[in-house]
């Protein structure tokens, strides 16, 4: 759970708690006669703040029960993942600590669920460096989203930017390339991905049936990494074939998530 | 079409090399499980066309675009 959504997690325990403290005092002041009060609020009072602590003790113990299969799941997706690359290293000879690996499944905002976007299920890099991008990857959006969109195994050169892209010296001379070429990031983005990166692969992760795309798995070589072909690596008949035996393996860990 | 096989070739080898990472990382009898599964479907598929796909991979591309 990211730090944001385990703050509010403990910000909303907090006030289930402290509503049901100050419904109780409450109560117990209306029954004391210190206070005036309804029999309606009286029971209002009672009900509403054990509804509250009914409804977190549920999902507690849900989340408890999934815990094991939860772990069981992260486990499996990260063999998968230090599987994949160990088979690019052996391929490409780039050493395992450098090549990247990520997860991820496509998330709807529970306040508009047209709203998708891909949520990062798991990070994989030996070494620390570098750090996984802030990117939020949407449909269509740079390799990992064309993925998404075009439902096939995406491989990108970042060695070569388009010559406009190239050139991009302020947020202003970003803006003026056409939506296509600046491939949906925004100036932000794309400055946090500048150089980064030397390569990438993105494979989509399909359903079952076989007729929705439920994540994409995607794979990268850092630009600091030296190499007698930059940029073309990953664009390998045996890399491209095993990622995407991975995604489909991958596809009961993003199901059951 | 020659493209097509060189390109399900290497995919087969980058197949075999994943199978044998997985088991050097993970020698279990899940593992050899899953791997079973996935090479029986190769075999199904590749020996009967159109019989015993599996369809996770009906999204497998031959052809990479950027």
């Amino acid at each position: 759970m990211r730090l944001a959504a385990r703050r509010w997690a403990v910000a909303w325990r907090i006030v289930i708690a402290l509503a049901a403290l100050g419904a109780a005092a409450w109560k117990s002041l209306i029954d004391l006669k210190v206070f005036a009060g309804t029999t309606q609020l009286g029971i209002a009072l009672v009900v509403f703040p054990a509804s509250l602590v009914a409804v977190e003790s549920i999902r507690s113990a849900v989340a408890a029960y999934r815990r094991p299969q939860t772990e069981q799941d992260r486990n499996q997706i990260l063999l998968l993942l230090r599987g994949a690359i160990l088979t690019i290293s052996d391929v490409t000879h780039v050493p395992e600590r450098e090549i990247g690996a990520n997860l991820f499944r496509i998330r709807r905002a529970w306040y508009a669920p047209w709203n998708c976007h891909l949520h990062r299920m798991l990070h994989e890099r030996m070494s620390f460096s570098p750090q996984p991008s802030s990117v939020k990857w949407t449909r269509g959006k740079g390799v990992i989203g064309a993925a998404w969109e075009n439902r096939q195994t995406q491989v990108a050169n970042l060695t070569r930017l388009p010559a406009e892209l190239a050139a991009v010296v302020d947020e202003a001379t970003f803006q003026l390339i056409d939506e296509s070429t600046r491939g949906g990031f925004t100036y932000a983005e794309f400055q946090g991905l500048r150089g980064k990166y030397a390569e990438a692969l993105a494979s989509p992760v399909l359903s079952h049936d076989g007729t929705r795309v439920i994540g994409v798995v995607s794979f990268d070589i850092p630009s600091t990494v030296r190499s007698p072909a930059p940029g073309a690596l990953l664009d390998d008949a045996r890399v491209i074939g095993a990622a995407e035996e991975v995604s489909s393996f991958l596809a009961n860990s993003i199901e059951r998530a | 079409m020659a493209s097509d096989t060189v390109d399900e070739k290497g995919a087969g080898e980058g197949r075999a090399i994943l199978y044998r990472s997985l088991r050097s990382l993970h020698p279990d009898s899940e593992t050899e499980a899953m791997i079973a599964r996935a090479e029986a479907d190769d075999e199904l598929s590749n020996s009967t066309p159109g019989v015993g796909v599996d369809r996770q991979r009906s999204g497998r591309t031959r052809f990479r675009g950027n």
